[in-house]
């Protein structure tokens, strides 16, 4: 085949990737409105994954949004005053924590965390036939494995994300009061941060954390379930699944951001 | 035991599915409700085939498979699942969700499709565990779990919440003698209340005219076609 050929094969593939994840979030959502698709058991499933993903991370997401807090926020705040630029401080801050830093940061956490599990749980379940299993009870594998681990990707990115951004103000406006470098009184500090989240921010903020979340986790799925049946092809999967629930998440991130400021 | 049909397979054939699932070709069968179908196979893959196809899994390329009536393709994603629900399966190999304990594996099932409280189903549970000598492993994960007493586990989930059809791959593999009369009487309870049974066993012949058994249709699944003990490709066991 001809490089244009191979550019043109290569291309197509990663369509039909798309389209295929496409396709499982369109009926996700579709089995997710019905009520008579939620069981018990599917309830419980979503409760947990939401625990795992969500509750369980939290203090790593924390963690990483005091950290972050502290060097953005506080030299934020410093080199803006050696400017004399402070007024910039609720707007910059917004832009860089609410708008791309935290989403981005959480979605890898989740990634990382969650998607490494969701695909070698799917792939070994591919492998030792427990798939089989579920569907030969009536137990749909689309309603009770997938739905409930991309609901609850999703929501657990959104709940981490909101979590991390306020965190990260938190603690970058106490270490900025600790080496005397402080924005103002609270009140004044928060009252910045408020007036320059726009609607345009509180729709980039949940573009980026449903959309990547959902997405990273359909994608974990079908890597994880593609596999055919020998137990080597399940790290294959989970580190083919992780990479490109990265890529995504960058690549979603992006257009979005592109999209805000067009 | 009454003239309702709870499956009809009528001419069907299978070609082409994965490697774990054999062929079939130009199958018929009917059985009604207290039926009782001795099914020796060939190979292992055909039954699981055979299962499939009864169970609406597999869509044959060729013919018509219903379950209580309805054919399997009419019925719906929904409609699918929530009879599947009213088959109880016992598998020869696997059969088990591993990151699910005991209680939630065997009840999957009725707690997916019914409303039944998990104090009832704990109670049937129980009932039917002490019953069959299994010792209590609610909270236990299967791969704690010995082979026999995984196998009598698939008795208690296949025979939960009086399933219309049992389709019981192997249920006596590793299976002690004296354990055995315990998984027959639940049989012939589950025909007296009027489920069709497909019992799959390496040597049929074995149980030709043994208690439990009297009645019971013998079939031989042999190059993914069935041949009936009476010389024919049909049969309606009733």
């Amino acid at each position: 085949m001809s490089v244009v050929g191979n550019i043109g094969a290569s291309f197509l593939n990663r369509m039909g990737n798309v389209r295929r994840v496409g396709a499982v979030i369109c009926g996700v959502l579709y089995l997710a409105a019905q009520p008579r698709y939620w069981p018990r058991t599917v309830r419980e499933r979503t409760a947990k994954q939401l625990i795992f993903t969500g509750y369980e991370a939290l203090g790593l997401v924390l963690l990483l949004s005091v950290l972050v807090g502290v060097s953005v926020v506080a030299q934020t705040h410093l080199w803006l005053s050696r400017v004399g630029q402070s007024d910039m401080l609720g707007p910059l801050l917004v832009a860089i924590l609410v708008r791309e830093v935290g989403p981005l940061l959480v979605n890898f956490i989740v990634v990382g965390r969650s998607g490494t599990a969701i695909a070698t749980e799917m792939a070994t379940m591919r492998v030792h036939r427990e798939i089989d299993v579920l569907d030969a009870q009536g137990v749909d594998p689309m309603v009770y494995v997938i739905m409930p681990r991309v609901l609850g990707v999703m929501l657990s990115v959104f709940g981490l994300t909101v979590m991390f951004i306020l965190g990260a103000f938190v603690s970058g406006y106490v270490f900025g009061f600790i080496i005397d470098v402080t924005p103002g009184d609270p009140l004044r500090f928060a009252m910045s941060l408020l007036r320059a989240v726009t609607p345009g921010t509180v729709i980039s903020l949940v573009v980026k954390t449903i959309l990547p979340g959902m997405v990273s986790a359909t994608i974990c799925c079908i890597e994880g379930l593609g596999v055919k049946g020998a137990l080597t092809e399940v790290p294959q999967a989970a580190t083919r699944a992780v990479v490109r629930s990265l890529a995504a998440t960058i690549m979603i991130s992006a257009i979005v951001t592109i999209l805000t400021y067009v | 035991m009454s003239e309702e049909l709870i499956l009809q397979v009528e001419d069907v054939t299978v070609s082409g599915t994965p490697t774990h699932v054999g062929d079939l070709a130009g199958i018929s069968l009917s059985l009604a409700a207290g039926a009782l179908l001795v099914l020796e196979p060939e190979h292992h893959v055909e039954t699981v085939s055979f299962y499939d196809v009864v169970s609406g899994l597999i869509v044959p390329d060729q013919g018509v498979v219903r379950f209580c009536g309805e054919e399997w393709r009419r019925m719906g994603l929904f409609g699918q699942s929530a009879a599947r629900g009213r088959i109880g399966r016992i598998f020869e190999v696997e059969g088990w969700v591993s990151n699910l304990d005991m209680y939630e594996n065997i009840a999957l099932s009725q707690r997916h499709h019914t409303t039944r409280s998990d104090r009832d189903l704990r109670n049937e549970m129980q009932k039917m565990m002490e019953r069959i000598g299994l010792r209590d492993c609610v909270a236990d994960r299967p791969h704690v779990l010995s082979r026999g007493e995984l196998r009598r586990a698939q008795w208690v989930r296949a025979f939960m919440g009086d399933a219309l059809l049992l389709l019981l791959n192997a249920p006596l593999l590793d299976i002690r003698p004296e354990d055995q009369p315990v998984l027959i009487e639940l049989v012939c309870e589950a025909r007296a209340r009027g489920a069709a049974v497909i019992w799959k066993s390496r040597d049929a012949a074995s149980w030709t005219g043994k208690q439990g058994f009297e009645d019971a249709i013998h079939g031989q699944l042999s190059g993914g076609r069935l041949l009936m003990a009476d010389g024919n490709g049909e049969s309606t066991g009733q």
